[in-house]
């Protein structure tokens, strides 16, 4: 969450460069209503259906702290064309970019030309 | 002088000793300052490194001094520093294989948002950007 944390707290960086962040996970409903309270500028998604993750393959199978199904940490990078610009994962589940560094993606990445 | 001297032949290899436990235990702490106090996020290969080399050191000390202490101290501080390598390549994740890939089109899904609402990738076209965070969920 501290991952989030960051994100929310630069989220007007992000409005700045006209993009929104996505939080995703295989979280329930209750869990995500806490999340986006938590975090409101954020858009969550309650993905406990799995259709998301599916669809992505971003599903680590009993990788939960229980043994549980989690959604890999990864970060993809989408424009407002729908069309994927980059995808990071880490190597580590500790690993994580920090807000700055997702910031300087997506001036790299998303960048009006 | 002459005190400290037989204070170190009393107890020949305690820093030593006091240095290994020291090296054992500072990745671990090091780890949750960066986490919890410099929210720095990364994988955390110092600690079972500094705890090797910390595992060694009560070992020379041991190997100066054999006591029952001792013998603990290396027990006890192997299976902390074999836990930390254990969990350090628990944390690996698996290199990214799916369908997502630079320059096309996002995959189709309908999936839910918090508030319930349904969200597609129709709504990713627009006026806005998306960074997609993918996170672990409620720990």
């Amino acid at each position: 969450m501290i991952e989030l944390g960051q994100l929310e707290a630069n989220h007007e960086e992000f409005t700045k460069r006209h993009t929104r962040v996505i939080a995703v996970s295989v979280d329930g409903p209750d869990d995500s209503k806490k999340t986006k309270q938590d975090f409101p500028h954020l858009v969550v998604v309650a993905d406990s259906d799995h259709k998301l993750v599916d669809a992505v393959q971003v599903l680590h199978a009993g990788a939960g702290e229980r043994g549980e199904d989690v959604a890999a940490p990864t970060t993809i990078l989408v424009d407002k064309n729908g069309v994927v610009r980059t995808l990071f994962r880490p190597t580590s589940v500790a690993n994580r970019l920090s807000a700055s560094e997702v910031l300087s993606m997506v001036d790299s990445k998303l960048a009006v030309p | 002088m002459n005190d400290v001297n037989k204070t170190t032949s009393r107890h020949p290899g305690r820093s030593l000793l006091l240095l290994g436990v020291l090296l054992a235990v500072a990745g671990p702490v090091l780890m949750i300052m960066l986490m919890f106090a410099a929210k720095i996020l990364v994988a955390p290969w110092y600690a079972p490194l500094l705890g090797t080399l910390g595992v060694a050191l009560i070992i020379l000390a041991l190997l100066r001094s054999r006591s029952i202490w001792r013998w603990t101290a290396v027990v006890i501080f192997t299976l902390f520093v074999g836990f930390q390598w254990w969990a350090l390549l628990a944390m690996r994740t698996p290199a990214y294989t799916g369908p997502v890939k630079d320059g096309q089109p996002f995959p189709a899904f309908a999936t839910t948002l918090a508030d319930g609402s349904t969200f597609t990738q129709d709504e990713l076209k627009g006026d806005q950007n998306t960074v997609m965070v993918f996170y672990r969920g409620h720990w």
